[in-house]
């Protein structure tokens, strides 16, 4: 694997599961339809993550949270978004407090979480988009 | 983990089977280290941040593609390919990623012919 490849980072496998995932089952995806999408991807995390870093940064704090990142999202335009993982946020904290009450009552601690029902944002957002989310950050360099 | 459950009699349609956490996100370990190589060094992220981050990409990934696919339907193609993303993206509003991974596309498409002509030496 040459060093562009591994800078991506995400594996290719992964995307390209996630997009059959909401595609007609006789649908192809051509190689090169899933690199735009593991770069479009790379670069949708570190725009999200990088106005969350601002924020802490303003406020003196060193760790990102949830509720950073959710932010975040809002401050950059993706409110649909933003309003589906914060939905999230509350059934995984939930989720948190009654693996620790399960703990605590069994004191087994390899019981597994069970993961949280997958967002279905696709379907509504889809229908909402009306104010276009702005730029992605400058590349530097 | 079991993908299906329930009895054999009961059909569960395709769409509201279980899909595994595994299999329906990308790997934490990968998003985790993206999102360091933004920040300053001295910061931190929350395993919860990189749950929510986990989340978001899967279901930005699954927006992008669906509008895709539709242009492909009615195209009456069965072959999502790199154009299908940089339109679906124009198209969503997020043009400003589109233009760049056009150039992306064009520099890949060019590496693609340079690899091509220039097959790497075996043995």
């Amino acid at each position: 694997m040459d060093q562009d490849e591994q800078d991506r980072a995400l594996p290719i496998a992964n995307v390209s599961r996630i997009m059959k995932q909401i595609l007609p089952p006789s649908a192809k995806i051509s190689k090169e339809g899933k690199q735009v999408m593991q770069e479009c991807v790379t670069e949708f995390i570190s725009f999200v993550t990088g106005e969350a870093s601002d924020k802490c940064h303003k406020e003196n704090r060193k760790t990102v949270n949830g509720d950073d990142i959710c932010w975040a999202l809002s401050s950059l335009g993706f409110d649909n978004y933003a309003e589906a993982i914060g939905r999230y946020l509350h059934k995984y904290r939930q989720a948190e407090r009654e693996k620790i009450n399960h703990d605590k009552k069994y004191e087994n601690p390899h019981i597994n979480r069970a993961p949280p029902p997958p967002l279905l944002l696709s379907r509504v957002t889809r229908d909402k988009v009306e104010n276009p989310p702005p730029s992605p950050p400058n590349q530097s360099g | 983990m079991m993908d299906n459950v329930g009895g054999s009699s009961s059909n569960i349609a395709e769409n509201s089977g279980i899909i595994r956490e595994q299999d329906r996100l990308l790997p934490i370990a990968n998003v985790g280290k993206i999102m360091k190589q933004i920040l300053p060094p001295n910061a931190k992220i929350s395993k919860e941040s990189k749950e929510t981050m986990q989340e978001c990409v899967s279901e930005f990934i699954s927006f992008v593609t669906s509008e895709a696919s539709e242009k492909c339907r009615k195209e009456r193609r069965k072959t999502v390919n790199g154009d299908d993303i940089c339109w679906a993206l124009g198209s969503l509003g997020f043009d400003d990623y589109a233009e760049p991974l056009r150039r992306y596309l064009q520099r890949y498409r060019e590496q693609e012919l340079d690899r091509a002509n220039n097959p790497p030496k075996r043995g």
